[in-house]
């Protein structure tokens, strides 16, 4: 099967686009950031880069879903920056996802350690 | 027209596209200045363009806000207004015309022509008017050709056919004539106030926040006596001839 083209960190877009939303309220959980921090932590962690027009719709479903309080704070001659905070709901489903995950990557992970199951032969019965 | 939005870091066309395509989503003013400003803060930054980070202006409009907004029935109501100034204007100016030469007013077959072309032009632009938008703020020459075209298209249609099909009196002509124009301006001044201007943030610096320049403001200010202005200023020649 053709995946799509790799980030630059090598890993399947797909894959990423699977842990990028446990990844940010990961990154959010360490205290207010904002937008272009938070790509750097990603990008740090060996995510690879994630481009805005990914990460700040994610971040606007975080605000709509209240799972993230928002403040703009001036920056220095520059345009400002606005900090996401996690709100108590936001910490809530920040622990469900992270256990969620490791779950999922425990499930997955001891899959594919397993010897590979023998499949039934699918040849023509000619 | 330049649109400023105070976002030095992105480029012009791109925040320009992507303002007008929010606008025709039916995205407020202000969550459009805090989107512009979040793409600012994110520019300035990482020192990366904003077709590089974000993609596609319209691609990236259409993930913040994926519900395009139904067609605004205003539209309608300005198109009726814009055609009343418009029959307004011409039949004050037949009028004035015949009264300097000391005729009747003569409707000719090129007059009922223009008049019928620019009632469909109106209802053309009204029904195709996201798709005009759009391809006004990618080529500039869409709208030389868009106001250009027509133009010339009425002007060749008065002089080629001028039977007479109706003549009427000066004085009702002018009468009506100018009485259209006053609904017409009466309509546009109570027309409810639509402003909604882009306004970035609090705290970040004015960042978001579209500048309008004087030129802009001034037509705001001059639009619902356009039709009113124009048409006295065109009188002046018929005048004086």
């Amino acid at each position: 099967m053709q995946t799509a083209s790799p980030t630059d960190a090598g890993w399947p877009t797909e894959w990423l686009r699977g842990a990028l939303a446990v990844c940010v309220l990961h990154v959010i959980a360490g205290g207010p950031t904002y937008g272009y921090a938070i790509a750097s932590a990603l990008a740090d962690a060996g995510l690879g880069t994630v481009k805005g027009g990914t990460l700040y719709p994610l971040l606007g479903r975080f605000e709509e879903a209240g799972l993230v309080s928002v403040e703009w704070r001036a920056g220095e001659g520059g345009p400002g920056r606005k900090f996401y905070a996690l709100t108590p709901a936001g910490e809530e489903e920040h622990e469900r996802q992270v256990t969620h995950w490791l779950a999922f990557a425990d499930v997955t992970s001891s899959f594919v350690h397993s010897p590979a199951l023998a499949q039934p032969s699918r040849k023509d019965p000619s | 027209m330049k649109i400023d939005t105070n976002t030095p870091h992105v480029e012009d066309e791109w925040s320009q596209a992507f303002l007008l395509e929010l606008r025709l989503r039916g995205v407020d003013g202000r969550r459009i200045g805090a989107a512009l400003a979040e793409v600012e803060a994110h520019c300035a930054e990482s020192g990366e363009s904003a077709r590089s980070a974000f993609g596609e202006p319209e691609a990236y409009a259409a993930d913040l806000a994926p519900a395009p907004a139904p067609a605004s029935p205003d539209l309608t109501r300005d198109a009726a207004t814009l055609v009343l100034g418009l029959a307004g204007m011409l039949l004050t100016l037949a009028a004035v015309g015949a009264w300097s030469s000391g005729t009747e007013v003569e409707l000719t077959t090129g007059f009922l022509a223009v008049s019928a072309l620019a009632v469909l032009g109106t209802v053309l632009v009204v029904r195709l008017a996201d798709l005009l938008l759009r391809a006004v703020v990618k080529h500039w020459w869409v709208a030389v050709v868009c106001g250009g075209v027509p133009l010339a298209l009425f002007v060749a249609v008065l002089v080629t056919w001028r039977e007479t099909v109706v003549s009427a009196p000066v004085l009702p002509s002018l009468v009506v004539g100018v009485a259209l124009l006053a609904v017409h301006t009466a309509l546009t001044l109570r027309g409810p106030d639509l402003a909604d201007p882009v306004v970035g943030p609090e705290g970040a610096g004015g960042t978001g926040t579209m500048r309008e320049d004087s030129v802009s403001r001034g037509l705001d200010r001059v639009g619902p006596w356009l039709f009113p202005v124009l048409t006295a200023v065109m009188a002046i020649p018929l005048l004086l001839l």
